[in-house]
């Protein structure tokens, strides 16, 4: 229990009358002081009485919205200050605030319990500009006498936790077809032994074999020098690339296609890292690439990648500079058109609709800033090249065909798409619309999938993409065709 | 955006009625003593002790009418002190009677006050200087005030760890 600066005042009004009692040689304002002493002797015998309970008797409370917040985000916080008894006492707390937290000020923050009050909350937004875990200090409760003259503090209550998540996707979805994968990425063999780790076969010992690679349990049991194969694993030369065009914009702030596929892309690059598979990034805007990063297996390449992958935001689809950009396979496309023009046959009147569409397409195809990146890429890497894709379904013949070119030559391809219909903002207002494009899409990525050495995945938001399967399983119980 | 317990409240708003009426019936007593004993400059200073209960915290209230009564009163009797106090009394004590226990702690307080009178006027009588009175109400107050204190410190159990 602590005297306030009331108390000491009175006092002083005490010492007043006994100075004045000695310099007036008058008793009678002695006894004034008397009255004064009086008084404060009861006032601090109440107050130690009732200071006593109140570890007991007062509880605060810190209640937050949400255990996780988002940086940046208003987090609503309620602080509540409650007594078993009212009484005469007055009780005041200042919400606690964590460390880092931007929250409003004192005053906005403080809960007071008059005279006879029992409960008394406040609610409050908080914001955190960093992320992490921040703990809420115990909230202290002063608690002062009726008079105003002791004052006790305490701090009683929870300290709730609350874990601030960096601004972007937190329900992130990477599957087929509806189905979350379970494995993306992971340990790779060359199918070729050698020596290695992984135990392959056994074989008999042959002439030029090493004398160190002989099995001896295998020639005790067969009686012949025999000789262990391993698995020989290989490092994966890996290029992303990316996608960050205008399209990838679409879709709320911090959740939109680019943020989605940027953090498919952030984990592409530990996947990577952890294997010690050389990783390259080319990333890709309107106008062309923007970045170009061969594969390397350094420490720093790996932050490098991680580095840009942050820094990139969509750009404008203003930047398009593929105009009169016209292929090789243009002229070829023409003149292939020309011959089955002047061809009646059966089999050119079959092959003539291809031929008629093949000059626009693959001047479109060829002026794709993603295709001509994957082209460029596939020019300067020679040897068997891992390419990650990550784009959207926006420009899907362009797509395909950036995918059979990565994957020619025995290259392999890993295509992440971001299904446009799940980041619309009214997309899901009518959910059989928007099941029939998911359906589309799916079709898409089978297609991509069909493809020799590709693998397609869907990145999409969880909670829309379980709504629309949702209404799509509904519409398939009702017996309409999905 | 807070709430708060009403009912509890009406009950404390009778304490202060009650409160009011203590003070006013101190302020009336002040005023009637001081007029009685003083005169018209006792009537003046009565009126002026009780505008300053009503603006005044009690305890300054009560300390002012103590230097009134020094001016007004000059020599006054034991009687008339007794009569004065009374009322003053009433003023001091006016605010613990919208308190939980009200009764209890005035009739405490009233009870210490006439302790500590009953030690310091008949030893102003009889002792002099007159310093040693003060210094012995002084002494007393704040050895009963460091014993309420270690009586706290009892209550909540931080007395275990100290040296004997």
């Amino acid at each position: 229990m602590r005297a306030t600066n009331r108390y000491w005042t009175t006092v002083a009004v005490g010492g007043v009358l006994v100075s004045l009692a000695l310099l007036a040689a008058r008793p009678v304002a002695l006894v004034g002081a008397a009255g004064i002493g009086a008084w404060l002797l009861t006032t601090q015998f109440v107050a130690a009485e009732r200071m006593a309970a109140v570890p007991d008797g007062v509880s605060a409370s810190v209640s937050v919205e949400s255990e996780r917040a988002t940086v940046d985000r208003e987090l609503f916080v309620t602080f509540a200050v409650e007594r078993d008894v009212p009484s005469g006492d007055r009780v005041e707390a200042v919400a606690p605030l964590p460390a880092a937290a931007r929250g409003p000020d004192r005053g906005s923050r403080t809960v007071r319990l008059g005279p006879g009050d029992h409960r008394a909350s406040t609610t409050f937004e908080l914001t955190f500009p960093v992320a992490g875990q921040f703990s809420f200090p115990r909230p202290r409760v002063s608690v002062s006498d009726w008079s105003g003259q002791f004052e006790e503090s305490i701090r009683c209550g929870d300290a709730p936790e609350v874990t601030v998540e960096p601004l972007g996707p937190h329900d992130l979805h990477v599957g087929r077809g509806g189905e979350r994968a379970t494995a993306l990425y992971g340990e790779h063999a060359t199918d070729q032994a050698g020596s290695g780790l992984i135990p392959a076969e056994i074989r008999r010992y042959a002439p030029g074999d090493s004398i160190s690679r002989i099995d001896w349990n295998a020639t005790a049991r067969f009686d012949h020098p025999h000789v262990r194969e391993f698995e020989t694993e290989t490092d994966r030369r890996t290029a992303l690339v990316f996608d960050h065009r205008a399209s990838m914009a679409l879709g709320p702030e911090g959740a939109s296609m680019l943020d989605y596929a940027r953090e498919v892309a952030l984990w592409y690059s530990h996947a990577t890292e952890q294997l010690d598979d050389p990783l390259g990034l080319y990333t890709v805007g309107d106008g062309g690439t923007t970045t170009e990063r061969h594969p390397s297996g350094t420490s720093s390449q790996y932050q490098r990648v991680r580095d840009r992958l942050y820094e990139l935001t969509p750009t404008s689809a203003a930047d398009d500079g593929s105009s009169g950009r016209v292929g090789r396979r243009t002229g070829r496309g023409r003149t292939l058109r020309g011959r089955l023009r002047g061809d009646d046959s059966a089999f050119a009147a079959r092959l003539r609709p291809f031929f008629e569409s093949t000059d626009g397409y693959v001047r479109r195809v060829t002026s794709d800033p993603l295709y001509a990146a994957v082209r460029r890429q596939r020019a300067q890497l020679r040897g068997t090249v891992w390419t990650a894709l990550v784009t959207d379904d926006s420009r899907r013949a362009e797509t395909l065909e950036t995918v059979r070119l990565a994957v020619a030559d025995g290259n392999y391809a890993l295509v992440f798409l971001t299904p446009r219909v799940l980041y619309e903002g009214a997309g899901l207002a009518e959910l059989e619309p928007a099941y029939h494009r998911y359906v589309e899409f799916e079709e898409f990525r089978r297609e991509l999938e069909r493809l020799p050495r590709v693998t397609a995945f869907e990145v999409a938001p969880n909670d829309r993409l379980s709504a629309l399967l949702d209404a799509g399983r509904g519409e398939r119980a009702e017996g309409a065709p999905p | 955006m807070s709430r708060s317990d009403a009912t509890a409240r009406s009950n404390r708003s009778g304490g202060r009625v009650r409160g009011t009426r203590l003070s006013g019936a101190g302020a009336v007593a002040v005023v009637l003593a001081f007029g009685a004993f003083g005169g018209l400059a006792g009537l003046a200073a009565g009126v002026a002790v009780a505008v300053g209960s009503l603006v005044l915290p009690a305890t300054y209230a009560f300390a002012f009418g103590h230097v009134a009564l020094l001016f007004a009163l000059p020599s006054p009797t034991l009687r008339q002190i007794a009569a004065v106090e009374l009322g003053l009394a009433a003023v001091l004590v006016s605010p613990m009677a919208g308190t939980d226990g009200g009764r209890r702690l005035i009739a405490a307080t009233a009870l210490c006050f006439v302790g500590l009178a009953a030690v310091v006027a008949p030893a102003s009588l009889a002792v002099d200087p007159l310093w040693t009175v003060a210094a012995a109400l002084v002494a007393l107050v704040a050895a009963l005030s460091y014993g309420v204190h270690r009586y706290e410190r009892l209550r909540l159990g931080l007395l275990e760890g100290e040296e004997p």
